[in-house]
């Protein structure tokens, strides 16, 4: 057993160098990486901001999403990521006066590219105690609440008959982790929402676990086949989204939440959520 | 026993066959020379309907086989035929490529086919060959078991397509023996060949086949001692 | 050293040993290799009948219906990503379908039986054709020749890259997680967004697949060894 480990280690170092050396040229962003991917938690709140925010200062903040989460985050027309949290992101960026560079990739990934592949992540995510072990999180900018996505005459209604039923949900995500802890549920997770209700839709599974705005969104894209139901109803807490950004990382945390208070001040934001979200909801 | 009445041949743009005309009675033992390229094989597949005829008809005691409606497959159970290549069954035990035939068309039982098998390779000196595969056996041995595999069958006539011209010169001689022994024992026989000695010795008739035709047929003492055409004369001063 | 050692440990342990996640890995390997093996099944069977199918041919020379349907249907498959064709097959052609293993089987059977076609139509096609001839000049049929004679020979030939074609498919079915079926990567995804950390689970999953492919390697090599030596006996 002992010599396995060995060879993972080999294997673990090897690796996050590769990665390091493929996300970024600058060599001394380089060197710090590699050694935060290694040593980052172990480091825990020591920190290396100072480090960090030198990476930013190449002009560039990356950002890694999951355009699968609309209208917080999708594909839009012309095939780049868009949406409330992209735009928002794009809005800090500008404050901060950096190039955001958006990576749309598996929601399940996001958290542990943080601090290799991205810089940080936005879309849609909870903070979660376990998500903070990992990762640190911006101010909550958006108060949310999952929803339950049920086919047209079903009978569920309350928490109780959430039991045994099978469920649909996105790998990763808030529905998923909630759904884990129904009793006998049999859960399929999902790589995109949009599968996970069309299989709703096919029969397979009996409700979709979904976030609320992102539930709306296929509530009326599915008109007629589909309800979404509001989780209170089913007793779910409610959640925020925030912004996950490399643990330990003061500097960081410290402009985003700065240039986030200022687009809240400024009205900005809430031009944002207008155009993204309230649009929607109507 | 096979009358052949104006046989042509086509692959492709090619006429290997133009027009063949022949009649092979019973105990005959026909050997067949020719250049390379002249349609000697092809003429011989054909009498099976190994390769299918463009034009022409080919009977076969009384029945025309190149009628629509044929059973093929029941012809050639009379027709034994002999490869240049042996052709011998690669998955099959020397005994079990004697056998299959017969059992499978149940012409025999298992255990007489078995027998008859036996005693066959016996007559060719191969018994002890009897659960050797092909891979095993010398070029040789192999052609030796491919005559007794299609005798095994009982054939009224047998075609040897030249049967020696893929081994090495030290074994031509026993599979020649055993063709003179099967000739001996009065089989009809159709022989394609490049062994002059053998069609001189052993042939009833010897036929000369170019370009697709047969230009020349005599006994085989009038046609190695006085050709008359000037191919065939030409062919016999290369090949004597 | 010794702290990252710790780190590394721990990493392992989260991915591995807590809430018994090492369960996890084996059920996805026990889905992994039901979908492979069944798979390969519904594919031998479809490629052995299409095989015959494109082998086929009409007096003439010309290609049968058969063939041509069967020229089709590869052409079909090979040209497109087997992951499309899953995907198709279960939110389209088989929404309504319940079973999820059932349907994944049906997808990838439908896509390898294309890749066993070739390899049994390639397998007949290299015995040599003397021997079909020998058959046929004996008095067996097309049919008889085929099954006492080409068959057994073409099997040993097709054996080797059929041993291929379904490593091919084990680590294809990699892509069942699009349809929510909990494979082994999935399973080691599932584990990487609970843990927050993609290396030991992704690591771990390799090692298994690879550990599971080197002993079907093994026993393809015993397996060929045996065939060549039976050519010699």
């Amino acid at each position: 057993m002992k010599k396995f480990i060995t060879v993972i280690m080999a294997a673990a170092l090897c690796v996050s160098a590769l990665t390091a050396c493929g996300s970024k040229a600058d060599p001394a962003a380089t060197a710090s990486d590699a050694g935060q991917a290694e040593e980052g938690a172990a480091a825990g709140e020591a920190g290396d901001g100072a480090e960090v925010s030198e990476a930013l200062a190449d002009g560039v903040l990356n950002v890694g999403t999951n355009a699968e989460f609309p209208p917080f985050e999708y594909v839009n027309d012309s095939g780049e990521p868009d949406g409330f949290d992209v735009a928002l992101i794009k809005a800090i960026g500008e404050k901060l006066g950096v190039e955001v560079v958006v990576d749309n990739m598996e929601f399940a990934s996001l958290v542990s590219s943080i601090g290799s592949k991205i810089d940080v992540a936005i879309a849609g995510m909870t903070i979660t105690e376990d998500r903070q072990k990992t990762v640190d999180f911006s101010n909550p900018y958006y108060e949310a609440v999952q929803y339950v996505i049920l086919p047209a005459g079903s009978e569920i209604a309350a928490a109780e008959d959430l039991k045994g039923k099978s469920i649909g949900v996105q790998l990763g995500t808030t529905g998923d982790f909630i759904a884990e802890e129904i009793e006998g549920a049999a859960v399929s997770q999902y790589n995109k929402g949009v599968d996970a209700v069309n299989d709703l839709i096919n029969g397979r599974v009996d409700c979709v676990i979904l976030d609320k705005n992102p539930a709306l969104v296929f509530e009326s894209k599915f008109s007629g086949k589909i309800t979404a139901v509001d989780g209170a109803q089913f007793d779910f807490g409610k959640e925020e989204y925030a912004i996950a950004m490399p643990k330990g990382d003061a500097v960081l945390a410290g402009q985003i939440n700065a240039a986030l208070q200022e687009l809240m001040a400024d009205g900005s934001f809430d031009k944002l959520v207008e155009q993204y979200i309230e649009q929607i909801e109507e | 026993m096979i009358i052949v009445k104006d046989l042509h041949k086509t692959f492709g743009d090619n006429q290997v066959l133009r027009g063949v005309d022949y009649h092979v009675h019973p105990g005959e033992k026909i050997v067949i020379v020719g250049p390379s390229g002249s349609g000697k094989s092809t003429f011989l597949r054909c009498l099976n309907l190994l390769e299918r005829p463009t034009k022409g008809e080919i009977w076969f005691d009384g029945i025309n086989i190149t009628a629509a409606g044929t059973n093929i497959d029941k012809v050639r159970e009379h027709m034994g035929m002999v490869f240049q290549h042996f052709n011998l069954f690669n998955n099959l035990t020397i005994q079990k490529n004697i056998t299959l035939a017969p059992v499978k068309l149940k012409l025999m039982g298992e255990e007489e086919a078995a027998e008859n098998a036996l005693s066959l390779l016996a007559r060719v000196g191969l018994k002890d060959k009897a659960d050797a595969y092909p891979a095993q056996l010398s070029g040789g041995q192999k052609q030796r078991v491919a005559i007794v595999r299609s005798l095994a069958m009982n054939p009224r006539v047998m075609l040897f397509d030249e049967p020696t011209s893929a081994l090495d010169p030290e074994m031509v001689g026993e599979v020649l023996e055993v063709m003179k022994g099967l000739a001996d024992s009065g089989m009809t026989m159709v022989v394609v060949t490049h062994e002059m000695g053998f069609a001189r010795e052993v042939g009833t008739k010897v036929v000369f086949m170019d370009e697709g035709i047969i230009m020349e047929e005599n006994t085989p003492k009038e046609f190695f001692t006085n050709p008359k055409s000037a191919r065939l004369q030409e062919f016999l001063s290369k090949v004597l | 050293m010794q702290a990252w050692f710790g780190e590394v440990a721990e990493k392992f342990e989260a991915a591995f040993i807590t809430g018994d996640r090492w369960k996890l890995y084996l059920e996805g390997l026990g889905v992994t290799l039901q979908i492979s093996v069944f798979a390969a099944i519904v594919g031998v069977l479809i490629g052995t009948v299409v095989a015959f199918m494109k082998l086929s041919v009409r007096k003439n020379g010309k290609k049968t219906v058969w063939a041509v349907m069967a020229d089709i249907y590869i052409d079909v498959i090979r040209g497109t990503p087997s992951v499309l064709q899953l995907m198709i097959i279960w939110f389209i052609l088989l929404a309504d379908a319940k079973n999820g293993v059932a349907v994944a089987v049906l997808s990838f059977g439908i896509n390898s039986g294309a890749y066993v076609a070739e390899i049994i139509r390639a397998g007949i096609l290299a015995v040599d054709k003397g021997q079909m001839e020998a058959g046929r000049s004996l008095g067996l049929s097309n049919a008889q020749t085929m099954i006492y004679v080409i068959i057994p020979q073409a099997v040993k030939n097709v054996l080797p890259p059929m041993g291929n074609e379904f490593i091919v498919l084990l680590k294809e079915t990699a892509i069942v997680g699009y349809v929510s079926l909990t494979d082994l990567t999935r399973a080691a995804n599932q584990i990487a967004s609970r843990t927050y950390e993609a290396f030991m689970p992704l690591i771990g999953a390799a090692v298994i697949y690879f550990i599971v492919i080197k002993i079907l390697t093994i026993l393809l090599g015993v397996l060929e060894r045996r065939l060549r030596r039976s050519d010699n006996r």
